[in-house]
């Protein structure tokens, strides 16, 4: 019995699917992988006080607008909370992040409530919180770095100090890159949409 | 008995203090707006010093910031953040000019709606016109002792999904503006207290440039 045309079309589709997500991004390719058979703990990007909060003067340029204010996170045993304030003080968006890299938006100004802005805001800052890889993820060593990835989002790690982190949609496409930069400066660019978000520490 | 009896004392001293300093309901609100409108009207320029604090829930305290603010008919506004980051954000002729560090970003009021309504707003209160702005605002009228305090509720539906109301705080004594409350749906809030204010004395055009 042959396939018919709709199911092998159905087949190539399922196999394209398979090996955009199940492949890890071209540049681990050529590192030797380690799968870890326990979680792994990073350190954390944002910079804490002792009482548990960060505050940092935060830039964003996205759809041809600049907006700036203070973007302050404050974590607890229980999750990560980070809201973001315009110059007035006014607030823009309020989030909440659980231990497992869920997320739940408190709050978001009216101006800003649109799906894609949520999400892309979310998950940009979502890159600055995690500090656990699960067991079962992989971790690579190159030269002096070591990298560990959890789908979708690689960090990589020097001196035991998270410097960069990418966050992926399939093989090879780089959504966003936080990195960061001289005197803790933290930048996040994002492709397609194109948005770039500067946090500068004030603590 | 002597030690309870003192206790009782401070309690209740301190009780008359707190009533003291409350809120109260202003019952002739009209013989103040007709006095604090004749005082901001003469109000040509002005410069102070502010301290804003901004208090969110989820805090143990306020986040807190300090500069220097200047105002000059009939609509430059300079707001210069000096502590605990140094920015300025400059409102003049329609334009906002956020000069951060290196980087400097222009854009139109117009196409940026809440800093047009908050520019309004703060324009606003200083010159007086928001007190007889009934078309867009509600208002209520309270006093303490040093202070008449009108309270504006927005009519907008955009701006009262991010603003509940603000509070603005006036001197009993000179009609100054001495503190900006923005109250926002959630409960939290945004104080900016104006300090070591001067009225009517020269400022330099390129203050706002």
């Amino acid at each position: 019995m042959s396939l018919s045309r709709k199911s092998i079309k159905i087949y190539l589709l399922f196999v394209l699917f398979l090996g955009l997500y199940s492949c890890a991004p071209k540049v681990l390719n050529g590192l030797e992988k380690q799968t870890l058979n326990q979680s792994v703990s990073l350190a954390s990007m944002i910079d804490y006080q002792e009482n548990g909060q960060a505050n940092y003067r935060c830039k964003i340029d996205a759809f041809e607008q600049h907006i700036s204010g203070m973007m302050i996170f404050k974590k607890t045993e229980q999750n990560r909370r980070v809201v973001m304030m315009t110059d007035f003080g006014l607030k823009v968006i309020d989030i909440s992040y659980d231990n497992e890299g869920g997320y739940v938006i408190n709050y978001i100004m009216k101006h800003f409530d649109y799906k894609f802005i949520r999400e892309s805001f979310a998950l940009n800052i979502a890159m600055l919180l995690q500090t656990r890889i699960p067991q079962g993820n992989n971790s690579y060593q190159r030269a002096e770095d070591w990298v560990y990835y959890a789908p979708p989002v690689l960090f990589f790690q020097k001196d035991q100090q998270t410097l960069r982190v990418e966050r992926y949609r399939g093989k090879n496409k780089c959504l966003a890159i936080a990195e960061m930069q001289k005197n803790a400066v933290i930048r996040i660019q994002q492709n397609k949409p194109e948005i770039s978000i500067k946090l500068i520490p004030v603590n | 008995m002597k030690i309870k009896s003192a206790f009782v004392f401070i309690g209740l001293l301190f009780l008359s203090f707190a009533l003291w300093a409350q809120e109260q309901k202003l019952e002739n609100p009209q013989e103040w707006i007709t006095k604090i409108e004749s005082q901001t009207k003469t109000v040509l320029s002005l410069q102070a010093r502010f301290e804003q604090q901004k208090v969110l829930s989820f805090l143990d305290g306020a986040v807190i910031s300090k500069g220097e603010f200047w105002f000059l008919q009939p609509d430059k506004i300079r707001w210069e953040y000096q502590e605990p980051y140094h920015y300025t954000m400059i409102m003049n002729d329609g334009l906002l000019t956020v000069k951060d560090g290196a980087d400097e970003f222009k854009s139109d009021m117009s196409s940026n709606q809440m800093f047009d309504q908050m520019n309004s707003l703060i324009t606003g209160s200083i010159k007086g016109d928001l007190l007889s702005d009934s078309k867009n605002y509600r208002k209520e009228y309270y006093q303490n002792e040093a202070h008449i305090i009108i309270r504006f509720y927005p009519k907008d539906q955009q701006l009262s999904s991010y603003l509940d109301y603000m509070e603005i705080w006036f001197s009993k004594e000179n009609a100054d503006v001495k503190m900006m409350l923005m109250h926002e749906p959630s409960g939290d809030y945004t104080k900016m207290i104006f300090t070591e204010i001067k009225k009517n004395e020269n400022i330099e055009l390129d203050v706002f440039e």
